[in-house]
């Protein structure tokens, strides 16, 4: 069984990733797997604590070609580039800027996945492609429901192989997302939509 | 789909926030109906998140009970050393007979916490990961 992703050949250049508990692992490896001339925007919430100051995204970065960061509140959505959400701050696109707010906690968390996946959808619409990774809980599927009803594209990490399956799992269930990947195949995947190519999956058993 | 804890002919459950206390309303999202729980200021949650926050108050509620029956006793027992509000009770024996009625129930609600078991979202409905 095979699936289409992206048949209409749309370019995908808007990347939301979110991921939480299990989630530093997968994400280090999907960032190192993306080449450094893809012409994508990329920002990251990891849930992390509001009181302790991290180098989160030099841990992230570490190995990526991709120069990745803290994102800076007011500062362009530029391709080539990761934006981490920094701690204690939402993480939101703005019609090409970025933003940070101390907006409600969802999910108990700030940041929270959901904020960023849905102020994505509603500036890129069809040009999101937003994945959800290893977590615990659901913050992350709303934004996900999201993306897809703007026309995006949503992907899971393989709940068989995430270290936490309830985030993916509840993506899959919730959302009905295009496909469940393995973090390799996420990034080939990603590479591959921001050039507006199609992506012929082969599915597995559920 | 019906939605949970709506009254018959209101929009709001009667639910708060556990966040700020706020009223919640409870929303359905995407095809497979996913249910979105938001407070008037916008605190957000799933239903498994909103349990996991509750929980959370209900142990916060157990704690804060435990904390003003001992704070209670404490106040009763130095106001005792001093002869009662007054001042003019040796003893006061009012006290000694309630303080040891608040620790009572002080231990009875840490016992009541140790007995108390946060349900588990996953429990038999998720097969988890083979652990191989």
């Amino acid at each position: 069984m095979s699936a289409v992703l992206n048949a209409e050949r749309i370019r995908r250049d808007v990347v939301v990733l979110g991921a939480s508990a299990g989630g530093v692992s997968p994400l280090r490896e999907l960032l190192a797997k993306l080449p450094a001339d893809i012409e994508a925007a990329i920002a990251v919430v990891l849930h992390r604590s509001p009181v302790v100051a991290s180098a989160l995204a030099a841990v992230l970065g570490w190995r990526s070609a991709l120069p990745t960061h803290d994102a800076v509140d007011g500062a362009a959505l530029t391709p080539g580039r990761v934006f981490i959400a920094p701690r204690d701050q939402h993480l939101i696109m703005d019609d090409g800027i970025l933003r940070l707010s101390r907006g409600p906690k969802e999910h108990h968390t700030r940041p929270a996945i959901d904020p960023l996946f849905r102020s994505a959808a509603r500036s890129y619409a069809r040009r999101v492609v937003g994945v959800l990774l290893s977590g615990t809980g659901d913050d992350g599927v709303s934004g996900l429901i999201a993306i897809t009803a703007a026309g995006g594209i949503t992907l899971v990490q393989d709940p068989a192989e995430a270290a936490y399956p309830q985030m993916p799992r509840s993506g899959i269930l919730n959302d009905r997302v295009q496909a469940a990947l393995g973090v390799g195949e996420i990034a080939d995947t990603l590479t591959a939509l921001s050039r507006g190519e199609s992506v012929t999956l082969v599915q597995r058993p559920a | 789909m019906t939605l949970p804890l709506r009254i018959p002919d209101g929009r709001q459950p009667a639910l708060v926030c556990p966040d700020c206390g706020g009223a919640i309303s409870v929303n359905t999202e995407g095809a497979a109906d996913y249910l979105v729980f938001t407070c008037q200021v916008g605190h957000a949650y799933s239903a498994a998140t909103l349990i996991a926050g509750k929980e959370e108050r209900v142990e916060q509620a157990l704690w804060s009970a435990i904390y003003l029956l001992e704070e209670l006793a404490r106040l009763l027992g130095s106001l005792a050393e001093r002869g009662g509000p007054d001042g003019r009770q040796p003893s006061w024996p009012a006290a000694r007979q309630r303080i040891e009625q608040l620790r009572t129930h002080a231990a009875a609600v840490r016992r009541v916490l140790d007995d108390e078991k946060p349900i588990d979202l996953c429990g038999g409905t998720v097969a988890e990961r083979d652990p191989s």
